[in-house]
């Protein structure tokens, strides 16, 4: 037969079987042999336990006999059935409940001891009784109440005394027997318990350390869903929490203030009993004044964009009201209930007016309920348009109100407007060399590394700027060689230009405008407009600015004609010059208060400074820092009105550079160094551990640093950095501006020089060494 | 076999050392198994042997005196290269760990210092198989003088030869008792220093769960047995408590079980019947007694009929008492673990009543959340309750809650041997009741998918197929499958079922399925 000739299918468990009794098939053992296609299937025991003696006499004499035979069975260990004391031990009085047994929950939780009395204690309670009053379930909650008092050290008498409730003498009788044992016993405790896992992890493979904790979560993956949900649930849950505390926090407030008005009240009331107003004379007087002057409220946390208020105002108000307090008290205690709310909030010193950020305070935002807060809702928008920029106070932080008087002194806004800046930093017309176009208005700032960033500004003539050639302009100059000398100030247009901020685009209307090209040609050639042009700017028209403002001209065009910087060295000419510089610049400090920018190339080429110019630069910074500190008294002193609010950071505050020098072992720097040492690092030449460098750059770190502030700019190799110890450490943001101070510039190149002793110091390496900094 | 009257006068039988114990069967015939000395321990002058019956359940290991050894065919720990699974029975697992063979190591090193034998000994780091020493036993003629070049050359210094010389002339003078079947398969395998008894725990080759080299790593958090034995060391492969009061029953642990430390060494430990707290003695259970007011397992009760009831325990809101039931459970089941809380399990307590309470007499334990089909974790008839049918009445709630749920399961594994007979007998038993139910319909044969049987039966497919095929019910019959029910099998089955008069009553179930997944962690 071909029984064999065909394989076997395996076995589908979606086809259907048939059913067959053995009987209805005599010829089944025919087909026996092939058999083997079903795959044997594990029996899920362990290999080696699978095969032992018993088992094995089971299963087959299970098959062999279709059941299993008794003595064929696994043999267990005996167990016993006939305690005698078992009727006894446990009551047999138990009614089956007629429901199912629901347990309710906490119904487990009773007050019931964990330690159980034995034998021992028996005697000793037995023995005690006859002294003393204890039941058994007090000896037993006694020592519960021990044994789980007792971490790794024992519960000491006097804590004994403070965890137990009995009379000293009991707890003593008890406490004494509960050591001995405890002593005597071999546990750990008393109340056996399982062995717990040890947190340092010796416990992971301890036999007898069972029920550990599962550390891990288990399949973060499957729940992943689930997990946002409950982190979701969690944060909502913080931010409750800290909603709580909030008004926790509020009412502890109310409550001070509650307090202090009881105080006051009992004061205004011996003040009158001393005043003898015992008709209340003297209090109607009072009263009858009061009620002329209004109560003002003044929100002691004040609204969001609400603090602008004026100083004396401000001033004014507070001593107001101080004053006003006692009588107000009177009023309150007289007419309780008639008392306006407002009147009550405005003497509680406590702030009675919230508003949502400080309701906030604590909050945190979650993904679904508080998208304000992230400053996306539009309702929320209207109320505080700042959004995440909103202005918040800072704890422990003094804020004046704005100076009314100084509206526009923008630090970029010329003098004559209250602001520090130059002129020719204001917003002016100007054209660029490589487009060669007029670009509109713009304003020059220093960046990074000395280039030279525009500003621009829009306004409403910039197609007509844009139109403005400059070779008109040049012949134009020339053609109106006899326009009418400059105004000492600038039109009224020039000037809304040059106070316009990018942000600020108001009012411009209100000015009389230049209609067209001519007119404006006219007002530039009149400089009643100021007209930026590098490099191509006649000389003629820089005629009465001193020379380093043509240099500056000059060292301005280079990132924008995107020349490298030169290498040449220096000839004694050119330093003669730049000692000139020096001198200048100095007395540009003291006179104008000003950003000065040296000549970058001088920057670059200082690099070749030999050991003898090095002395000079020091010796010139020696008296640049007696010159500095002059300054700083001068600012800080000046500077008090503008310190405390913040100005908008940016431009301004990144100009300055806060410079003190002090001595520093790495740089063992000629003269200077007595008084002042700043070390450069050149690439990674020197090794010499940098002292810190500050630059504080925001108006907090301004005003808690007593650092020196400096207003002298200098552009500074591509990235040089200079790093000047602080006498006060301000940690100062990672940003540090690469403007220096020229003298720190010129003491660094000295240091360099006379610490590598190396002549020459490439540009490059010196140009770079931004990583070496450590900040 | 002839019993040695006096023996270990002048040798040290040390842990490790086999030889022929004597012990008494299932028909109280004394027999004469060969078993492995696991412990010694003196009690009041005497010793005492934990010996380990081998081929036999560690269940019966038991202490023993001195008398019921056989010290004329003792065996000392020695170590070949061998693959127990290739030769013969791989026998059940016990062997002796790694320090037990340096503890005795360490003996024969201090004897053989003795100046009269002229030994020489590798350094004392190198472990020695102590075959030299073995001529020091002089009332065992069978051991014979060994060639020399053996003698030198200790067999761990080859640790990949099969059979030494050594071994195979003393095993051809051995009589090995005709009950121990591979008395020689045992044999201890070489193990890497500073290893635990990995390398002996089995045929590795086969099933190499643990790849993390012996380095004690926390187990896998699933589950609630292990396979895995490289955590086990000779603490747990010995029995700890030696009796158990529960109620009425006075219990024979059969395996290590984590109870406090210092209660091990009490010859009863008492349990309360109801909470299952453990005491360290009558009177403290007495006074237990009067505090705990239990009369029925901590939980929700959710299926009685007659006097049976099933209670379910969240094994996170009610720790206490499965601890208690863990550990009480793992005095009886080998595998289990409790190496973690009991946070992802649900416990099934299977109680009878009468006027003291609902008395506990098995239970199964549950994964909230099994990621592998499992719907039985741990299960467990107390041995009071053994072989009375209880045991498959838990088999067949679990199935039945399985069947609410909708889905078919399976015990998790590994199984124990009492385990796989019982539920090979409630398979067998609830497939064939389905298959002797089938009618031929319009005169056809009658016929049924594997698929159809598992739907039915909650019964996983892969179990309803060896079910099959140990009942060998499938034949393969002119070019297709078919399911063939013998007479025997007929017979068989009928008996079986008359035997079963309690069955589970699905109309007295009351059990809501939670889907665990959605609250949180378990």
């Amino acid at each position: 037969m071909s029984k064999l000739s065909f394989r076997a299918r395996a076995l589908d468990a979606t086809k259907p079987l048939p059913v067959f009794r053995c009987e209805d098939l005599p010829d089944l053992h025919e087909y026996a042999s092939i058999n083997r296609a079903v795959p044997q299937m594990p029996t899920g025991m362990e290999k080696e336990e699978e095969s032992e003696h018993h088992l094995q006499r089971a299963i087959s004499a299970q098959q062999v006999y279709g059941e299993k035979r008794d003595n064929m069975v696994i043999p267990v260990p005996e167990a016993e059935s006939n305690i005698t004391y078992y009727e006894s031990l446990y009551p047999g009085d138990y009614k089956m409940p007629k429901q199912l047994i629901h347990l309710q929950p906490f119904s487990l939780d009773t007050e019931q001891p964990d330690y159980d009395l034995d034998s021992d204690d028996d005697v000793f309670v037995a023995k005690l009784k006859k002294k003393m009053e204890i039941s058994l379930l007090q000896f037993e909650e006694m020592i519960d109440r021990l044994e789980k008092g007792s971490g790794q050290q024992l519960v000491s008498l006097p804590e004994a005394k403070l965890l137990l409730k009995e009379d000293d003498e009991l707890i003593k009788e008890v406490f004494d027997y509960w050591s001995r044992k405890r002593k005597n016993s071999k546990a750990h405790s008393l109340i056996n318990i399982i062995k717990q896992e040890k947190r340092d992890g010796s416990s992971t493979s301890d036999p007898y350390v069972a029920f550990r904790r599962r550390t891990e979560k288990m399949q973060t993956r499957k729940n992943r869903k689930n997990d946002e949900a409950s982190y979701e649930k969690m944060l909502k849950l913080r931010r409750d929490l800290s909603r709580a505390v909030t008004i926790l926090e509020m009412i502890k407030r109310r409550e001070k203030s509650k307090r202090e008005l009881l105080h006051l009240t009992l004061e205004i009331f011996e003040k009158r009993n001393v005043m003898s107003d015992y008709g209340g004379e003297v209090l109607a007087e009072v009263l009858a004044e009061r009620a002329l002057v209004r109560p003002q409220i003044i929100p002691l946390v004040p609204l969001t964009n609400q603090y602008h208020m004026d100083h004396k105002d401000y001033k004014s108000k507070v001593s107001s009201e101080k004053t006003e307090v006692p009588r107000q008290k009177r009023k309150y205690e007289k007419k309780q209930k008639a008392l306006p709310l407002s009147i009550s909030a405005a003497h509680h010193q406590g702030p009675a007016v919230f508003n949502a950020k400080d309701l906030n305070q604590y909050d945190f935002p979650s993904s679904d309920e508080e998208p304000q807060v992230l400053g996306s809702s539009e309702a929320e928008e209207e109320n505080d348009p700042d959004g995440a920029y909103a202005f918040r106070r800072k704890a422990g932080c003094q804020y004046y109100a704005a100076h009314q008087d100084r509206v526009g002194a923008w630090p970029w806004s010329p003098g004559w407007e209250g602001g520090l800046a130059h002129s020719r930093y204001c917003y002016s017309l100007t054209t660029l060399t490589v487009p060669r176009r007029c670009q509109g208005l713009a304003r020059r700032r220093l960046g990074r590394g000395g280039r030279v960033l525009l500003d621009r500004a829009h306004s409403d003539y910039d197609n007509v700027f844009h139109e403005l050639d400059p070779k008109t302009l040049d012949c134009a100059t020339k053609t109106l060689d006899c326009a009418p000398p400059p105004s000492g100030s600038c039109s009224p247009a020039a000037s809304k230009f040059a106070s316009t901020s990018p942000i600020n685009t108001s009012d411009r209307s209100s000015s009389s405008p230049p209609s067209d090209l001519s007119q404006i040609l006219l007002s530039i050639k009149a400089c009643r407009w100021r007209h930026f042009r590098p490099r191509t700017l006649p000389l003629h028209q820089l005629d009465n600015a001193h020379p380093l403002f043509r240099r500056l001209s000059r060292s301005i065009k280079r990132p924008l004609t995107n020349i490298g910087p030169s290498a040449q060295p220096l000839t004694a000419e050119q330093f003669q010059q730049h000692q000139d510089q020096l001198v200048q610049m100095q007395k540009e400090q003291l006179e104008q208060q000003q950003q000065l920018q040296a000549n970058r190339a001088t920057t670059v080429s200082a690099n070749t400074l030999d050991q003898a110019s090095a002395q000079f630069a020091a010796s010139a910074l020696v008296t640049t820092e007696q010159i500095l500190a002059l300054k700083t008294k001068e600012e800080l002193s000046l500077g008090g009105g503008v310190n405390g609010i913040l100005t908008p950071s940016g431009v301004y505050k990144g100009l300055h550079l806060s410079s003190t020098a002090s001595p520093s072992l790495a740089a063992p720097a000629p003269p200077a160094t007595l008084s002042s040492a700043a070390s450069l690092h050149p690439g990674s030449a020197t090794n010499a551990t940098p002292p810190c460098s500050t630059n504080s750059n925001n108006g907090t770190a301004h005003h808690a640093g007593p650092t020196t502030t400096n207003a002298t700019q200098v552009p500074l190799g591509n990235s040089l950095r200079l790093a000047v110890p602080a006498g006060k450490r301000v940690h100062a943001p990672r940003t540090l501006s690469s403007a220096m101070s020229a003298s720190a510039l010129k003491l660094a190149h000295a240091a360099a020089a006379a610490n590598c002793q190396k002549p020459k110091v490439p540009s490059s390496t010196a140009a770079s060494p931004l990583d070496i900094v450590p900040r | 076999m002839t019993k040695m009257a006096d023996s270990g006068s002048s040798v040290e039988i040390v842990e490790g050392c086999r030889l022929p114990v004597l012990r008494k069967n299932q028909e109280h015939e004394d027999e004469w198994p060969l078993a492995e000395i696991l412990s010694v321990k003196e009690v009041s002058g005497r010793k005492l042997y934990y010996v380990h019956y081998i081929d036999f359940n560690k269940r019966l290991d038991e202490w023993v005196t001195a008398d019921r050894l056989d010290m004329k065919k003792l065996q000392f720990p020695k170590k070949e290269a061998k693959t127990p699974t290739k030769n013969g029975l791989p026998g059940s697992r016990p062997s002796s760990p790694e320090r037990e063979v340096r503890k005795s190591l360490d003996l024969n090193l201090q004897s053989a210092t003795a100046p009269s034998r002229g030994k020489t000994l590798p350094t004392p780091k190198r472990k020695v198989e102590p075959v030299p020493l073995v001529p020091q036993v002089p009332p065992a003629p069978p051991v014979p003088s060994l060639p020399t070049s053996t003698e030198a050359s200790p067999a761990a210094v080859f640790p990949a030869a099969r059979e030494t010389n050594a071994f195979k002339s003393r095993e051809d003078h051995e009589q090995i008792s005709s009950l121990t079947t591979n008395g020689t398969a045992r044999r201890l395998i070489p193990s890497q220093p500073g290893r635990k008894r990995k390398a002996n725990c089995g045929p590795t080759d086969e099933d190499s769960q643990d790849s993390s080299d012996g380095i004690p790593s926390a187990p896998r958090m699933t589950g609630s047995l292990v396979s895995d034995r490289s955590h086990d060391d000779i603490v747990t492969r010995m029995k700890n408590i030696e009796c158990i009061e529960l109620g009425r029953h006075r219990l024979k642990p059969w395996y290590f079980s984590p109870y406090p430390q210092e209660l091990t060494s009490l010859p009863i430990l008492y349990l309360c019947e109801f909470c299952l707290k453990y005491l360290k003695s009558l009177k403290c259970l007495q006074r237990h007694l009067t505090k705990c007011n239990l009369r029925h397992p901590p939980g929700n009760e959710i299926y009685r009929k007659g006097t049976i009831s099933f209670f379910e325990i969240d094994g996170r809101k009610n720790k206490n008492y499965s601890q208690n039931l863990c550990l009480l459970a793992k005095c009886f089941l080998d595998h289990k673990t409790l190496y973690y809380d009991t946070d992802p399990f649900l416990f099934y307590v299977m109680t009878e009543y009468d006027s003291k309470g609902f008395h506990i007499v098995g239970y199964f334990s549950k994964e909230k959340e099994s990621t592998e089909d499992y719907n039985v974790a741990c299960i467990l008839t107390l041995p009071p309750y053994q072989r009375r049918g209880y045991g498959k009445l838990l088999i067949e709630f679990s199935y039945e809650l399985s069947k609410v749920e909708g889905k078919t399961g399976t015990p998790e594994k590994p199984l124990s041997d009492l385990g796989l007979l019982s539920y090979r007998s409630y398979w067998s038993q609830t497939i064939l009741e389905i298959l002797m139910d089938l009618k031929p319909d319009n005169g056809e044969r009658p016929q049924i998918t594997i698929n159809e049987i598992s739907e039915i039966t909650s019964v996983k497919k892969e179990d309803v197929i060896s079910t099959l095929q140990y009942l060998n019910l499938i034949n393969y019959y002119k070019g297709q499958y078919i399911l063939t029910l013998s007479e025997d099998i007929v017979d068989g089955h009928e008996r079986a079922m008359q035997k079963r008069h309690t069955r589970i009553d699905p109309k007295c179930l009351h059990f809501t399925p939670k889907d665990w997944s959605k609250r949180g962690k378990w």
